[in-house]
């Protein structure tokens, strides 16, 4: 038998074990994952939302309850380190917003301002509009973190706009 | 096959003798708790993978051996990474990034390249065990220095590992941190730069004259 073949199977048989290997651990942990992941963003809307979140929101677009008096969207802007994921609160037609980071992989210590349960400078900033947050100079070092935390403001924004005018609301936005 | 183990724990420890694995050494031996957490992780996937490539050491081509034993290595810190998603979430919240990145480790590629894939399953087995030890040592004794010193306490938080039992495990040793630089980075290499300035005193010490020859040898080697 060639011995380009004889390699070719080998691989395959160890590349077929891993696989196996990994489908029956996601088999086991997938209920416990999504359980987990589920209790941790319910926590983190009803935090945002000064109550308990209702439990059957409806995403559209990213957006849940587009007509309603909030509005909460969810998104993704990319950092320094690949997309960062965030869940973000927008009461009645104004600016002021909430946000909370939900996922990132931006270099610990130095974008640990976004971790909200490392440090309160996003629960600080709660329903204040994004021209009245710090400027850059207050975080230094992490000037691309920064930068998308903007963006994902200014994100949220376009998304609640769009999802309220697709969903042809009576009240449109200022 | 007893001493493939001692020898790894002790002589080949991996953090303090080989300077391997310092990156998540580093960054999260601030706690005991996440040490633990690290090592049992980095214990799971160092003694999987090595057991492992011993098994497959006879169907493993040469010329593709480095990416197999990724590949294999990646599969265990992926299964470990699904395993703290799933059961101990609040510490994978923690500690996920430096979890991910065991995968990059090159004390576990460099056992599985000198050691397990040479060796029958026992002996691999045996140096895996004594790898994990030897780098757990080095995580916690790190992490029970930069806890005490920059938190005041030992111990804290190991109910996110073991359970709320174990809340009962943390000790308070001082009302105010004497040292709160221990929690961060510089204080991070400050502490494991003394470590292993005294681990390195140590073993001068205890090492024979023969050692030190030797050691004069290679250090003139031009």
């Amino acid at each position: 038998m060639p011995k380009s073949l004889v390699t070719g199977i080998a691989l395959l048989v160890i590349g077929g074990l891993c696989g196996l290997a990994l489908t029956q651990t996601h088999q086991l942990t997938r209920a416990p994952i999504e359980e987990n992941r589920t209790r941790q963003a319910q926590a983190l809307l009803s935090e945002l939302l000064g109550r308990e979140a209702p439990t059957n929101l409806q995403w559209v677009s990213g957006v849940a309850n587009a007509c309603g008096d909030w509005q909460f969207v969810r998104g993704a802007k990319g950092g320094y380190a690949g997309p960062i994921e965030y869940i973000a609160l927008l009461t009645g037609t104004s600016t002021s917003i909430s946000l909370r980071v939900t996922r990132h992989q931006e270099t610990p210590g130095i974008a640990d301002f976004i971790d909200h349960s490392k440090e309160d400078y996003l629960p600080n900033l709660d329903n204040s509009p994004v021209e009245d947050w710090p400027s850059l100079d207050n975080i230094s070092g992490a000037t691309i973190t920064h930068k998308a935390l903007r963006a994902m403001a200014a994100q949220a924004q376009t998304l609640r706009r769009d999802a309220r005018e697709q969903a042809t609301c009576e009240a449109t936005d200022a | 096959m007893p001493n493939d183990f001692g020898r790894a724990v002790i002589e080949n420890n991996p953090a303090w003798a080989q300077l391997l694995g310092l990156c998540p050494l580093l960054a999260v031996s601030n706690t005991v708790a996440n040490a633990t957490g690290l090592a049992i992780a980095s214990a799971f996937v160092v003694i999987g993978s090595n057991t492992s490539i011993s098994l497959l050491r006879r169907i493993i081509p040469d010329i593709a051996r480095l990416p197999c034993f990724v590949l294999i290595i990646a599969t265990f810190t992926t299964l470990t990474v699904m395993m703290l998603e799933a059961y101990a979430f609040d510490l994978y919240s923690r500690i996920a990034l430096f979890v991910q990145i065991i995968v990059t480790n090159c004390m576990i590629l460099g056992r599985a390249e000198v050691f397990a894939s040479r060796q029958p399953v026992g002996r691999a087995l045996m140096d895996a065990m004594g790898t994990a030890l030897g780098f757990a040592i080095a995580l916690l004794t790190l992490g029970a220095i930069r806890e005490a010193l920059g938190q005041g306490t030992l111990m804290d938080d190991m109910d996110l590992l073991f359970g709320p039992a174990a809340a009962s495990l943390r000790i308070d040793l001082f009302s105010t941190p004497p040292l709160s630089l221990a929690l961060l980075p510089p204080g991070a290499f400050l502490i494991a730069g003394l470590a292993f300035a005294a681990v390195q005193g140590l073993r001068n010490e205890v090492s024979t004259p023969k050692d030190e020859a030797d050691n004069t040898l290679t250090t003139e080697r031009p």
